[in-house]
């Protein structure tokens, strides 16, 4: 099959190779007039042909015509149409900053702005969240939230509250690649699963890929988390910042060199621990007890010349949890990217990055030096990537590159002291590297008919130095004994693996308001997220593809209908989705993830298959504003040993999941928000029978993920307040500001976490345990929250 | 490995709530945890068939040495299990082939043999458990592994502090790990002779840590596990008792207890371990724990495990000698 898709890709390039007459280029750079932010997927449409071109991430556009005098329109959600007229007897570079739209103007504008992108575009499977909407969403203890946010959205979601990260039509936490600024994040909470790890103030774009994935990504089997930050306030200071619950926030942004240079520092930090400190110091046993968790992202940017322009971002973030001063719990994600925008010419963008990507977590026990535990495990990622646009003509856009990341995953470094006496109880740093080469070109055949085909080259080396273990047959249940063991040598290849991604999209017009999409893509990922607990955890462990763990594989097909309403008022999907995966990681019952050297031995591999279908409603203007998402979907497992090697339900497995949200003005300084969800409950595991080994009852079970929790919803509502931007005296106050409320779980449900089984062990009152089910509800009430934020 | 998953997470959780029962005020904590509820359902659990139950821990000691033997039932059946009774039950020595058969003497399911003058192993052999009832045979073999003496038991002084509000010891026993990766212990606790039967009391060591493929081994064991005697109770006014107070008794056994037999009670305490809440998030999957018996007759499952050990033990009080002085 993948020979038969580079013969017709191989065509497809082919018909790109047409003399051409005498074409110029029109190009630059779409900006934001108020703080010279790029603005990402911007329209340029030019009027008499009726075609265009959108600006890419860095918000620059390429569009090659035959000579002659165009009407340019430049557009852009929320933003002035803007209108230029161009010569193009030359390549012409032009770059434009775009004014927010008066408010007063909308009602007029709006019916005059045709914003049917989401009909016309090639994307399908993908979801956009501005970071406008996502303030609006009423929070969890009023901290805004893009993970939360995203769970939302059709075929995203998540087991439950307190839970890490988010599931993508079915796949796992591990499952997903988040980017910010183009550096992997491992991690992406706060406080397990509660808040997550983005600060919104310095957050400008947010993309979600399900499906129909460009080339230019890969590595992980369901989605890619595409986060963009800001650039700063190229043009003035801005102060931003916010009182809340949980989090005090600040932000500062602004020029470095006016026009040139800008920079932003975001930094939030959770205070409660400082308000705590009074009450705990003359507490014995208690005085260092601490909880605190805090991250700062920053940014530069530097348009050297026309063609050149340098990105540098960072981030840092952090989570303590300290018992005393010497022990204690903490981890956290680092990353820093550095890119450089650079035009070789009208036509071809690069965008080269650099990046370095840490996670790491410690854990620290033992009240004396000479009984002490301590234990870290981290992450390091190093990559070098090169991106490049060719902007060949209106009906094309080839897109190729390569990336090359380094992986050194050191799993657990362990020192534990007994009565002075110290043992390593170290594992051996895996390393490996992982290439990828790719090509894709987007191409417009018809006015009608578009697609965006590509292929994806990837490899995966998994390197010394360590021990390598090869392992026997698995008997069910029992973990896999070792075989032999063998000692690789630095940087000696172990194993490697070669795959060929195949994407591939169309995007068929009916009219202007209605079209049909639909892809096809093959994902692989080489890294995996190993972790056997309920909710994903900051110490869950990722571990390479080896001689015995094989990379996972994904095929995922996907067909939708795309129509607008009212004048594109009301926009609306509906997508099938049906993705088969090879090489899922199960464990052995029992499995010990951590701190072990023959993990590989506890580990399973299966196959696992998703379907499901999504429908998406979304209102964009007026006072009313928000969408409604229905998913219907299921997703399974089939793994030799498990459950008589038939079909189960993996627990991510959701069969109904509805959310509403809405968001009403009242007037310019009160509006109101709302969420409903309605999920199905997750699988899980019932106990079948009893029996008493040396006193104490033991579960028997006959099969796994057999029953489900009961379903899940609930209500959040928010009320944002605007501060009068006037003085009494009528003149304009130099502080916006605004009051946010919030009631997350309006109605108090007891949402199930899990249910569990357990017997009272008491075996003192009577020789007989007696054995109960119970539901845990990990927020059982409804949560009331409130924020002031300001900026200046 | 297990210590994170049991010693610091559910212990830490367990300490947090237990905490949180007593400093409810403590926001920071507070704000998260508190919002987490529990309430008893009633769950329809699918049909199991029956299977038996074969409990046999015998140790190297003059103790009589009992095989129970009962039927599996359904999990929320509170009443007591049907003993398994007209069984053929023996221990094989296999190195010298003799058998040693077990009785039901009071036809309860309780197959006992009272060793007289001298235990009936010998360290270092295999044994064979043979189980015969109802037509079907079950069997299992292992082997009977020697224990590291256990050389002290201290006690260290603690203040009154937010969690306990007055004075207590905290219990310590010292024994060494036999060098040479692959011993694994089962310590077993009473305290003023009441045996700390709690599921989150079972400690198990494997070497002088806590899993195999996190080796510590030819050490004393680590000092969690040799902490692991203390029982952190609640009263009924939610107060956490004191470990120990002057006077108080503990006695310590330490079985050397095969490999598989480990990973049993690994799993069993895995499973039976569930202090709920907010630990939940950190729960595994309910799963079954591996049994080392074998049925003759595929269609008649067996749970339940055969282990033989040899035990070292040492009981302590606390007093004035015994009481470690605190180097602060």
């Amino acid at each position: 099959m993948i020979k038969n898709y580079l013969i017709a890709m191989a065509l497809c390039f082919a018909t790109l190779i047409t003399v051409a007459q005498e074409k110029y280029t029109l190009s630059g750079y779409v900006n934001d007039k108020s703080n010279g932010e790029s603005l990402i997927g911007a329209t340029v449409l030019i009027e008499e042909l009726g075609t265009g071109n959108v600006t890419n991430f860095y918000g620059f556009y390429s569009i090659t015509l035959p000579a002659g005098a165009y009407s340019v329109l430049y557009r852009y959600i929320g933003f002035e149409t803007i209108k230029k007229t161009v010569n193009l007897t030359e390549n012409v570079r032009l770059d434009v900053e775009m004014g927010f739209q008066e408010e007063e103007l909308e009602a007029v504008v709006v019916s005059a702005k045709a914003q049917n992108a989401n009909v016309t575009s090639m994307e399908m499977s993908t979801q956009e969240l501005d970071i406008k909407t996502i303030e609006k969403i009423p929070a969890f203890m009023g901290e805004v939230d893009i993970i939360k946010s995203l769970q939302l959205l059709p075929g995203v979601s998540t087991v439950g509250e307190g839970a890490s990260g988010f599931n993508v039509r079915g796949g796992s936490v591990g499952q997903n690649l988040i980017l910010l600024d183009e550096a992997p994040v491992y991690n992406s909470s706060h406080m397990f699963g509660f808040f997550s790890v983005f600060n919104p103030d310095a957050v400008k774009d947010v993309k979600l890929y399900k499906g129909g994935i460009p080339a230019q990504y890969g590595g992980r089997l369901s989605s890619i988390l595409d986060v963009r930050m800001k650039e700063g306030n190229i043009k003035e200071f801005d102060v931003n910042g916010g009182v809340g619950n949980v989090f005090s926030r600040l932000a500062i942004e602004g020029p470095l060199k006016k026009d040139k240079a800008s920079f932003i520092v975001a930094a939030r930090r959770s205070y409660i621990d400082i308000l705590a400190k009074p009450f705990l110091s003359n507490q014995e046993g208690l005085e260092d007890v601490g909880l605190n968790f805090y991250d700062v992202t920053a940014k530069a940017n530097y348009n050297i010349s026309d063609k050149d322009r340098v990105y540098i971002s960072g981030y840092i973030g952090r989570d303590n949890f300290n018992f005393d001063a010497e022990q204690g719990f903490d981890w956290g994600n680092k990353t820093l990217s550095v890119r450089w925008n650079h035009l070789f010419s009208d036509k071809l963008f690069s965008n080269t990055t650099v990046y370095l990507s840490d996670y790491d977590y410690s854990f620290q026990v033992g009240e004396t030096e000479d009984d002490s535990f301590s234990w870290s495990s981290r992450i390091l990622t190093y990559n070098f990537k090169e991106q490049l646009s060719y902007f060949l003509n209106t009906n094309n856009e080839l897109s190729f590159g390569m990336e090359a990341i380094l992986y050194r995953l050191k799993p657990a470094e362990v020192t534990g002291v007994s009565i002075g006496e110290v043992t390593d109880l170290s594992l051996d740093e895996r390393k490996s590297f992982e290439s990828a080469f790719y090509i894709g070109n987007s191409q417009k055949v018809t006015n009608k008919f578009s697609m965006q085909y590509g292929l994806r080259f990837s490899t995966f080396t998994f390197l010394g130095r360590g021990e390598v273990y090869e392992f026997g047959e698995a008997e069910p249940g029992l973990r896999k004994p070792v075989l032999s063991t063998t000692e690789a040598d630095n940087w000696e290849s172990v194993e490697t693996y070669f795959n060929l991604e195949p994407r591939f999209s169309f995007n068929y017009g009916i009219n202007a308001t209605t079209s049909i999409k639909g892809s096809y893509n093959r994902m692989t990922q080489y890294i995996h997220l190993v972790s056997n607990t309920t909710a994903s955890l900051p110490t869950d462990v990722w571990t390479p593809s080896t001689n015995n763990i094989q990379p996972q594989l994904a095929d995922q097909v996907a067909i939708g209908v795309f129509k607008n309403f009212f004048n594109n008022k009301l926009e609306a999907s509906v997508e099938g989705y049906y993705k088969i995966m090879q090489n899922q990681v199960d464990y052995i019952d029992g499995a010990d993830l951590l701190i072990n050297r023959y993990v590989e031995g506890d580990l399973l591999s299966g196959d696992g298959r998703a379907y499901g279908l999504e429908f998406y409603l979304k209102k964009n203007n007026g006072k009313l504003t928000g969408w409604m998402s229905y998913t219907l979907a299921k997703t399974e497992l089939k793994v030799e040993g498990v459950n008589e090697g038939e079909w189960y339900p993996n627990r991510f497995d959701q069969t109904h999941n509805l959310t509403i949200s809405g968001n009403y003005d009242l007037s310019p300084k009160i509006s109101f928000s709302a969420n409903f969800t309605y999920i199905t409950g997750t699988p899980y595991t019932l106990p079948s029978y009893r029996y008493e080994v040396q006193g104490y009852t033991i579960p028997g079970v006959e099969a796994r993920n057999n029953g489900r929790i009961p379903d899940y919803h609930r209500l959040d509502l928010g009320m944002r307040w605007d501060m009068r931007t006037t003085k009494s005296s009528g003149k304009v106050k130099k502080v916006e500001d605004y009051w946010q409320f919030t009631l997350y779980n309006a109605y108090g449900r007891r949402n199930p976490f899990s249910i569990y089984f357990a017997q009272n062990q008491d075996l003192s009152t009577s020789d007989q345990s007696v054995t109960s089910a119970t539901q845990v509800a990990i927020l059982g009430s409804a949560i009331p929250a409130f924020s002031y934020n300001f900026k200046f | 490995m297990r210590y994170l998953e049991n010693i610091a997470f559910k212990n830490m959780v367990t300490a947090t709530t237990s905490m949180l029962k007593n400093l409810f005020w403590i926001p920071f904590l507070s704000v998260f945890f508190l919002f987490s509820c529990e309430d008893e359902v009633v769950i329809a659990l699918p049909e199991a068939e029956t299977r038996l139950v074969v409990d046999a821990w015998l140790t190297h000691t003059l103790d009589t040495q009992v095989v129970k033997l009962t039927y599996s039932r359904s999990y929320f059946d509170n009443s007591s299990a049907l003993p398994g009774l007209d069984a053929e039950v023996f221990v094989v020595d296999l190195q010298t082939e003799e058998i040693v058969p077990f009785v039901d003497v009071e036809s309860n399911g309780k197959y006992i043999y009272v060793p007289q003058t001298d235990t009936f192993a010998i360290i270092g052999r295999e044994y064979a458990l043979s189980v015969t009832i109802d037509g079907t045979d079950y069997y299992s073999v292992t082997q009977l592994n020697p224990a590291p003496t256990i050389d002290s038991i201290t006690f260290e002084y603690n203040p009154a502090d937010a969690f306990i509000d007055q004075e207590y010891y905290i219990g310590e026993f010292f024994a060494r790990d036999f060098v040479g990766a692959g011993n694994s212990y089962w310590i077993k606790t009473w305290k003023n002779g009441q045996f700390l039967s709690d599921p989150d009391e079972i400690s198990l060591a494997y070497d002088a840590g806590f899993s195999e493929g996190a080796e510590v081994d030819g050490l004393v064991f680590i000092s969690p596990l040799r902490t692991a005697i203390n029982e952190f109770e609640e009263d009924e006014n939610g107060e956490v008792i004191p470990p120990f107070t002057m006077g108080d008794s503990v006695y310590v056994e330490l079985h050397a207890i095969s490999n598989e037999a480990w990973f049993f009670l690994a799993r069993v305490a895995d499973e039976i371990n569930r202090p709920g809440g907010f630990s939940e998030l950190f729960a595994t999957p309910l799963a079954n724990s591996p049994t080392n018996m074998i049925s003759s007759d595929e269609s008649k499952g067996v749970v339940g495990f055969f282990n033989m050990a040899a035990i070292s033990s040492r009981s302590e009080t606390v007093r004035e000698e015994t009481i470690r002085d605190l180097i602060q």
